[in-house]
């Protein structure tokens, strides 16, 4: 039992989450498979232990390392990079933040010392004693818990750091720390937990009344011209609140599926209240998901918009399996294909490629007339009917359109839109006092009846979009 | 390496890994459900088939679909035969009351659905849950009971408790949404990945007749390897490499060439994006392939 024990230590002290249950079953998947062969109890263990792929790496490099004792090089330098830019994103969101910068040198440094220190620990040979080793260890994460606490006023729960005496490092265990490598990546991990749950804490730092929204509706509602323009520092906040508001759209579905009370469906159920209409059955509709096309400028002016849109719909691509996507400068793309690969890397990646594969050269402008025509090009083999809906995500500045007597070519181009759509919509993120300035159009949408809204948050925003499918 | 003795999967042309079973043997010993993940057409459903077949054990298979309910996989009380009952006590006993009436919530009336067959079946069994992540969470939530203790609850016939052995339970999903994790806790874990190209050589020689060194075979797995490595909207699974190969067969062919790739991708890749990102590749795909 004793074997076992220790390696679950082990692998809970690395961030599997395993259940009394699982170490049970692993104790049986022990005793039936033995440690004659070590692939066959590798695989019985995993099967027993690890419940997710992702887990896998992690289980396998501790097997390795428990059951034959060799060292791994285990850090990869994609951890590294990870938590470096884990780390450097979180000393950015602080400085953002213009708040405490002691604090912010404090913890930088704190975490510095934090490793140097783990290192010394885990390479002096004569740390021998498991207690003198633990209490050396905790003592460290003491000290960098008193950082957190400087840095930001309040109190974070560091329990991560400081085993409880229940999950005490057993011996074998603390054998194994003479494994650099391995403590390296506990540390690792542990920091890049407890720097992801302060980046969460900050945030919430950052709201006027946290008591009375979440974080994810605070930053639904900010006004966009405060937020930070650049996809790539708040990608992991986009993809939250893609599944968050993704799952709100199954919900929603599921409630609205229900219609009237269903009486021949009810009397039957009932017949074990003896007839007494304990509960209801109501009628299922049927719910047919209308089309949605939906044309993203990213053009310099609205680029931003449009990839912060894109990951937000990625996150959320379960309930956008009927929208198409197109994207516009000069020229239009088709990028719907992107929301189905794995990751949004890969989606970006791909999101990329579409753009490389253009119908006329990119000049980057917006040029509303060419984008247009490139999307009727795009749509020939399954154009606009009265089921669909066309939302346009953009600053109605067509800055290289040409123009014709009266109105510029790009509304009449529109008006063939308007003409077989259900809706067309418009929305403007551009400050309304500035609509009708300069090459904005924005009248001569409007007039052939287009729908101009102005964008003013994220939120208007997604609930265009959530909302389209069920209008 | 541990082998199960009993279960030959080869026999059902079931080409099997040593993770694969292990994972079949502790759940036999152990008395755990399996939660089988990983991509389409890896051999997911097949491996429940195909134990079940082999051990030649009967199979209860749960197709599960977003709205799946309790009544279709438990059962149901039938209602016309609780009504036509009720009349005919009627009829009969002119003066009957309640108590003469035979409680038309037993057994009797109830509609038996897979699950329950399965739990109260004496026989040993394999029961599939096939695509669990198709199902809406408060399915999972429901089944929770059935995988962990081994139960199922009906109110008005109670709670029916498993003794059988024999039974055995393999849950299938594609991970379209994350399943909970007391689902997880409660399973033990397989991810059947696509095979390496010896194993799908050696899934293709039970399929086509053909032997292991016929660089056919050979040249085929190599290149759907090949295709694999692509970033597709849809890579070729396993179904779809025996029917490359059977077609290939069909049509003659001794080794593939640039044009035969061509013409025969179609079975293959099922998007058109994805065969006109390959157009331009095949050369080096056949030549990788077949090295």
């Amino acid at each position: 039992m004793g074997v076992i024990l220790d390696f679950i230590a082990l692998l809970r002290y690395l961030g599997l989450p395993i259940s009394p249950d699982e170490t049970i079953t692993a104790q049986k998947t022990y005793q039936i498979l033995g440690v004659q062969e070590k692939e066959t109890l590798q695989f019985g263990l995993k099967a027993s232990i690890v419940k997710k792929r992702e887990d896998f790496h992690i289980f396998d490099v501790a097997f390795e390392s428990f059951f034959t004792h060799q060292s791994a090089n285990i850090l990869t330098d994609q951890d590294l990079e990870s938590y470096e830019r884990a780390k450097s994103r979180f000393i950015e969101r602080l400085e953002e933040t213009r708040l405490l910068e002691i604090g912010v040198m404090l913890l930088e440094n704190q975490i510095d010392q934090a490793v140097q220190q783990v290192e010394k620990i885990m390479t002096q040979e004569a740390a021998t004693s498991s207690g003198q080793s633990m209490s050396r260890f905790i003592d460290l994460q003491n000290s960098l818990q008193r950082a957190f606490r400087l840095a930001f006023g309040v109190r974070v729960p560091i329990r991560d750091l400081t085993p409880s005496q229940r999950q005490d490092l057993p011996s074998e265990t603390i054998r194994m720390g003479t494994n650099l490598q391995l403590f390296k990546q506990v540390m690792i991990k542990t920091f890049q937990n407890q720097l992801q749950e302060n980046l969460n804490e900050l945030e919430r730092l950052q709201q006027e009344n946290p008591a009375e929204i979440s974080p994810i509706d605070s930053f639904l509602h900010k006004d966009l011209s405060y937020l930070s323009i650049s996809v790539t520092n708040v990608k992991e906040q986009l993809i939250e609140m893609g599944c968050i508001l993704a799952s709100r759209e199954r919900r929603r579905r599921k409630r609205a599926k229900y219609g009237k009370l269903d009486f021949r469906r009810t009397f039957r159920k009932n017949l074990a209240n003896n007839g007494v209409p304990v509960d209801l059955v109501q009628k299922k509709k049927r719910i047919q998901d209308p089309e949605v096309i939906i044309l993203n400028d990213v053009s310099g002016s609205t680029r931003w918009v449009a990839d912060w849109f894109f990951v937000i719909t990625y996150a959320a691509r379960s309930v956008f399996k009927k929208v198409r996507i197109f994207e516009f400068d000069n020229t239009m793309v088709e990028v719907s294909a992107a929301l189905e690969r794995k990751t949004i890397d890969r989606a970006l990646e791909e999101r990329d490629l579409c753009w490389e594969k253009t119908l006329r050269p990119r000049r980057i402008h917006s040029d509303y007339q060419s984008s247009l025509e490139d999307f009727f090009l795009l749509i020939k083999y399954r154009p606009i009917s009265r089921r669909t809906t066309v939302l346009i995500l953009g600053d109605c500045r067509d800055n290289e359109g040409m123009w014709n007597a009266t109105r510029p070519i790009s509304a009449e181009l529109l008006e063939k839109i308007v003409l077989p759509a259900k809706r067309v919509i418009i929305l403007n993120p551009e400050n309304k006092s500035l609509w009708n300035t300069g090459d904005s159009v924005v009248q001569y949408y409007d007039t052939i009846g287009a729908e101009v809204y102005h964008m003013e948050t994220l939120n208007d925003l997604v609930r265009f979009v959530f909302e389209l499918k069920h209008n | 390496m541990t082998s199960i003795s009993n279960i030959d999967l080869a026999a059902q042309k079931y080409i099997s890994n040593p993770e694969i079973d292990v994972t079949l043997e502790l759940a036999l010993k152990l008395k755990r459900p399996i939660l089988v993940e990983g991509p389409a057409g890896t051999g997911k459903t097949s491996v429940a088939i195909s134990m079940a077949q082999a051990l030649n054990w009967k199979l209860f298979r749960i197709q599960c679909f977003e709205g799946i309910t309790f009544e279709s996989v438990i059962g149901e009380f039938d209602y016309k035969r609780q009504l036509l009952h009720i009349e005919l006590e009627r009829q009969k006993h002119t003066s009957s009351s309640p108590k003469d009436l035979e409680d038309i919530f037993s057994k009797k009336f109830f509609i038996e659905r897979p699950l329950f067959l399965s739990f109260i079946e004496n026989d040993p069994n394999v029961l599939l849950i096939d695509e669990i992540d198709k199902s809406d969470e408060e399915f999972e939530a429901f089944l929770l009971e059935a995988l962990g203790e081994r139960q199922i609850t009906i109110p008005e016939l109670g709670t029916f408790h498993s003794s059988n052995e024999n039974q055995i339970v393999i849950l299938t999903s594609n991970s379209s949404r994350d399943l909970s994790e007391p689902l997880r806790r409660r399973c033990l874990y397989l991810y059947i990945d696509f095979p390496t190209p010896e194993r799908e050589r050696q899934i293709l020689v039970t399929h086509t007749g053909k032997n292991f060194d016929d660089p056919l075979l050979k040249s085929i797995t190599g290149i759907v390897h090949q295709i694999r490595q692509y970033d597709l909207r849809k890579v070729p699974s396993i179904a779809e490499t025996i029917d490359w190969a059977k077609a290939l067969v069909l049509l003659g062919k001794e080794h593939i060439d640039e044009p035969t790739l061509k013409g025969t991708i179609t079975v293959l890749l099922k998007y058109q994006e994805d065969i006109s990102r390959l157009e331009s590749q095949m050369k080096e795909i056949i030549r990788l392939g077949s090295t």
